[in-house]
């Protein structure tokens, strides 16, 4: 970025199409939601996404959760649907960032605030509401241990217009470590417990009502057209599903057969042309309803290593069981850690029952984590949750500046002839601003994968 | 709290009101001499609800034409999602051909060009939202921040979500074009006419005439009961009919009976209808007229309907060498009239042969569907309208509903089939259960 | 009736009532002229402003729902009063109240999404059309959108 004052200004308003610049900082110990502006230098130095939320983490201390977006999120780049948490992970005990997708990001972008900083504990469980630039807190007691499904309908029905939300589930509500964040009633790749860490600080969920906008680079809107058009006129451009996914992965072929039979919908995330989400409709069994009485759901697959972990464990009966696991808002490879080989599917669901106790201390005991595959270190860093996607040399860079920039880690691995610079000229096509990017990333996933 | 005061109205000696339509009149609607013949086609845009995945790009990109900015809230369409459900559809005005938003607005904003395309406005539009209230998918939608109203305007021709949906699940057509169903029809349904009414006089009837008989099902059976005997080569050429029907439901009706030649002409000179009061309008109606001249027949000793049949009477005694028998002459023109009450009413109520062609049409093989979802419903009912003998339940296509169509009653013209441009009426085989647009797994 | 009080006084704080001059520019722009032929001083959105800050029982007045919120008359007004947010205070009071009689309620979600004249005029002017496109004016455009993607889909 040019230098000086002019050059500061000309810096500011690139800036301003990409982002609010708005960071809300809110103290739940103090029932505060403050606006602080985000000032050129952070963006300068740290860009966006993961790195600048990591900083934010270290500022506020006090182990905040850091929720933030990139200067993609929401541009014409396709699969600009990222958001990411910053958090210590209590499971992986180091700072993780988990991304989010779906509509996530640009909701939260779209809501006036492109970081969010959620520090200290309320004293009874709320909720955050994010509109036009402002945070509000909200009491949410009435929501305390409900299904998921049951939080979004009553969220809906009862409470002011929302776009998107990320909710815990009963999971996090009775302290189980293992409990995941969910997009709506949608899951989520958060396999490094951002629920129980919400659920320690009383927070039930946090909603975006984004109904603003951005200019980003409404010069050129077909770029991300024409992005599209490239990649998709190559060989490797196949993917539709969530099961085509899975025949990337180490054994996945096997889980996707799991999936043959069903009525099937691939869905894809804001903006993008690869759908890898798939959403399956199934019948099964509810003994609550009464003797044999059959209960017809639809559920939408998203999470890639959790649904190998759980059909490697339980086979056939891999979809009722994570239908419960997302219900629930629990991890599905822990849940499958926790389950006993070769046992029925009443015993599994009398262990996952058990998992819920009345009362007393959650009883799944610390010592069930998910163990991550390769690439290992770098593969908890991001959750735990983002698929393994071969070639996995480049696997933790491909992630981190997706990360940074605000695109999903998953469109980035599935289509390696994107390059960064592609990726880039959607911020702008200026010669010196390139460069300046290109300088400042290598030592950015430097940081981030040094964690 | 102070006392209730009442308002006081100011006198109005003289009334200057103006009123709207001396400032802004409605057009008035004119039908032009080709726009009667050959309905305009115009562009739309046609959505594919299996395709789309519910990126909302669609949303994205067209909220850039509305502001200046990435707005998904302040697009013209709408991406709705059911998660349960697991379905996206994107809502967007279908520029219907009789939009209801129109009569709606007080200001009178929306217009429908000459392009076809409805259009908001925005010096009169006043914001109201009476037009979201009164279009059944609810298309025009309010921006949550400035509150003005952004309705679709096909991006006067190009527009941009179907250029950018990654799916294809937008497309931008103009419907189906080339109608040659109908050119087929009228020509069969002239060389018919030509051929039983001028040319072999009497052909199509019970009564033999020169070496070729082509004789009528019901005409035979009023003759097996009048006679008592059965004659194997009338009854095997009415039998002829008969597979016919079996085959293809009642085309005869449609394609090659003379008399329904003169239906249709007669229904192209008077479009308007008078319509026929409620208690007169019962399907069931041919078949008793039909229980009556077999019944007739046994009882007097001679085919008792053939004489009064408008169809007999056509062959007989219109053809070049025919006998102008003046009683006989009466019949056609008379029942022909009929016609001023409702399109083919004869076929509809009265006609016997109609009757026994609707009874072995139970056995077809084939039928006609019309795929609800595939087709654009309460924006368009054409297929409803142009119906000779209105078996489409337009109410059943607006809520969305592909309508059961009864095949004794359908004669088979395929009006609908040529007239619908989306491909969403089509013949299908009796036992298949799919109709276009639904996927059964 | 204290809390009535209370809550127009807030309604005429957050609209800025106060401020009215009763020029008459919201009436000009007002589209319920075009709406209704018994359109008088009553329903108009100087009317019901004047209404309100004489102290007229406002809240039971049916005249506060014939207004199609539209915005129309905030958006001309020189004195930056809101007629629309006046007349949403005053209805919200309405309901608060149980005076229901003139909010038509959605079949499906039960929330009351437009006025009774309101939804009136549209049946009117709707008439042409044959009676089974009105079964759809019962229903909010929220749920009506969820239908149609419900049935189409």
């Amino acid at each position: 970025m040019a230098e000086g004052g002019a050059g500061r200004k000309q810096n500011m308003n690139l800036f301003q199409q990409f982002f609010n610049m708005r960071i809300g900082v809110v103290d739940l110990s103090a029932s505060s939601a403050v606006i602080v502006p985000l000032e050129a230098d952070q963006i300068s130095s740290y860009i966006g996404g993961a790195t600048l939320n990591r900083s934010l983490f270290h500022q506020y201390q006090d182990d905040p959760l850091v929720f933030g977006v990139g200067p993609l999120t929401g541009s014409f780049a396709p699969a600009s649907s990222l958001l990411v948490a910053t958090f210590y992970s209590p499971l992986f005990e180091k700072i993780c960032h988990v991304p989010f997708m779906l509509r996530t990001g640009p909701d939260m972008k779209f809501s006036g605030i492109d970081f969010l900083v959620v520090k200290g504990a309320a004293s009874e469980l709320s909720l955050l509401y994010v509109d036009s630039g402002t945070v509000q807190i909200f009491p949410a007691g009435n929501l305390r241990k409900l299904p998921i499904p049951d939080i979004t309908r009553a969220l809906k029905r009862d409470f002011l217009p929302f776009q998107s939300a990320i909710v815990t589930g009963p999971a996090a509500d009775h302290g189980i470590l293992q409990a995941t964040a969910s997009v709506g009633a949608r899951g989520s790749l958060d396999k490094a417990g951002l629920a129980s860490r919400m659920a320690a600080k009383n927070l039930k969920a946090i909603l975006f009502n984004g109904i603003g906008g951005l200019s980003f680079r409404t010069d050129n809107p077909d770029q991300g057209k024409e992005l599209i058009t490239r990649i998709s006129a190559e060989k490797n451009f196949s993917h539709r599903g969530f099961t085509s996914i899975l025949t990337k992965l180490d054994g996945g072929k096997a889980a996707g057969k799991h999936l043959r039979k069903l009525r099937k919908k691939n869905m894809a995330c804001y903006h993008c042309p690869a759908q890898c989400m798939t959403h399956v409709e199934f019948i099964r069994q509810d003994a609550s309803q009464g003797e044999g009485s059959i209960v017809k759901g639809g559920l939408l697959l998203l999470d890639h290593t959790g649904w190998m972990a759980l059909a490697k464990k339980v086979g056939t009966h891999v979809l009722p069981l994570f239908h419960i696991c997302l219900q629930s808002g629990l991890d599905p490879e822990s849940v499958a850690q926790r389950l006993s080989d070769g046992g029925t599917m009443i015993e599994w669901l009398f262990a996952i029952e058990k998992m819920f106790p009345e009362s007393g201390k959650a009883q799944i005991a610390e010592s069930y984590r998910p163990t991550g595959e390769a690439p290992g270190k770098t593969h908890t860093l991001f959750g735990g949750g983002i698929a393994p996607i071969p070639p996995s040399d480049v696997w933790g860079k491909r992630v981190a500046l997706s990360m940074i920039l605000g695109i999903c880690p998953l469109f980035l691995l599935l289509f390696p002839q994107i390059s960064e610079t592609d990726l880039l000229t959607f911020i702008s096509q200026r010669e010196d601003v390139l460069k300046t990017l290109e300088d400042r990333i290598p030592s950015l996933i430097q940081t981030l994968l040094a964690d | 709290m102070s006392e209730h005061v009442t308002m006081q109205e100011p006198s109005a000696e003289q009334d200057f009101s103006l009123n709207l339509d001396d400032l802004r009149p409605r057009p008035v609607e004119k039908r032009t001499f080709s726009g009667y013949f050959m309905p305009p086609r115009h562009s739309f845009v046609l959505f594919d609800p299996d395709k789309c995945t519910g990126c909302g790009t669609c949303e994205m990109i067209c909220s850039t034409r509305n502001t200046e900015k990435v707005a998904p809230a302040s697009a013209s369409v709408k991406v709705v999602t059911d998660e349960k459900l697991g379905k996206n559809f994107t809502i967007l005005c279908q520029h219907c051909r009789k939009p209801l938003c129109l009569p709606a607005c007080p200001t009178r904003a929306i217009e429908k060009g000459n392009d076809g395309i409805v259009r908001i406005n925005k010096l009169f539009c006043t914001e109201c939202g009476l037009c979201t209230m009164a279009c059944p998918a609810a298309a025009p939608l309010k921006d949550p921040g400035n509150q003005e109203i952004h309705k679709c305007d096909l991006c006067e021709g190009d527009p941009l979500c179907v250029r950018h949906c990654p799916e294809k699940a937008l497309t931008f057509t103009r419907g189906k074009a080339f109608r040659w169903i109908k050119g087929l029809r009228w020509t069969i349904q002239l060389v018919s006419f030509l051929l039983l009414v001028i040319v072999f006089i009497g052909t199509f009837c019970y009564f033999k005439t020169g070496s070729v008989s082509f004789a009528c099902p019901t005409g035979t059976l009023q003759n097996i009961a009048s006679s008592g005997t059965i004659v194997l080569v009338s009854a095997s050429s009415a039998l002829a009919l008969l597979i016919l029907t079996i085959l293809a439901g009642r085309l005869f009706c449609g394609w090659i009976c003379p008399f329904g030649f003169v239906l249709d002409l007669v229904d192209k000179i008077t479009p308007k209808k008078l319509g026929w009061p409620s208690f007169l309008k019962s399907r069931m109606t041919k078949y008793g007229v039909l229980a009556g001249a077999i019944g007739g027949s046994y009882a007097l000793g001679f085919q008792a309907f053939c004489t009064i049949c408008p169809i007999g009477t056509l062959c007989r005694s219109y053809g070049v060498q025919s006998f102008f028998k003046s009683a006989e002459l009466a019949i056609v023109p008379a029942l022909a009239s009929l016609e001023i009450a409702q399109r083919r009413s004869w076929c509809r109520y009265f006609c016997p042969v109609g009757a026994l062609l609707g009874i072995t049409a139970t056995l077809r093989l084939i039928k006609i569907v019309i795929g609800a979802k595939r087709c654009k419903k309460f924006s368009c009912i054409q297929c409803a309208e142009v119906c000779p003998v209105g078996i489409i339940e337009a109410d059943q296509l607006r809520e969305g509903i592909s309508p059961k169509i009864p095949m004794t009653e359908c004669i088979m013209c395929m009006r609908c089939i040529d007239r619908c441009p989306y491909d969403a009426a089509k013949i299908r085989f009796r036992w298949q259960k799919a109709v276009p647009g639904e996927n059964r797994t | 009736m204290k809390n009535r009080h209370n809550k127009i006084a807030e309604a005429k704080r957050f609209s800025g009532a106060d401020g009215c001059v009763e020029c008459g520019r919201c009436v000009a722009a007002c589209p319920m002229a075009e709406m209704y032929t018994n359109f008088s001083i009553e329903m108009s959105p100087r009317g019901i402003i004047k209404k309100t800050l004489i102290g007229n029982p406002v809240v039971e007045d049916k005249n506060i729902w014939y207004c199609t919120e539209c915005n129309a008359g905030t958006d001309i007004c020189p004195q930056g009063v809101s007629c629309r947010d006046l007349i949403r205070k005053l209805r919200e009071a309405a309901l608060d109240e149980n005076l229901l009689e003139n909010a038509k309620t959605c079949k499906c979600c039960g929330r009351a999404f437009v006025a009774v004249p309101v939804e009136n005029f549209v049946y009117g002017r709707l008439k042409e059309e044959p009676p089974n496109v009105f079964g759809v004016l019962d229903i909010c455009p929220p749920c009506r959108r969820e239908i149609y993607l419900q049935r189409n889909a």
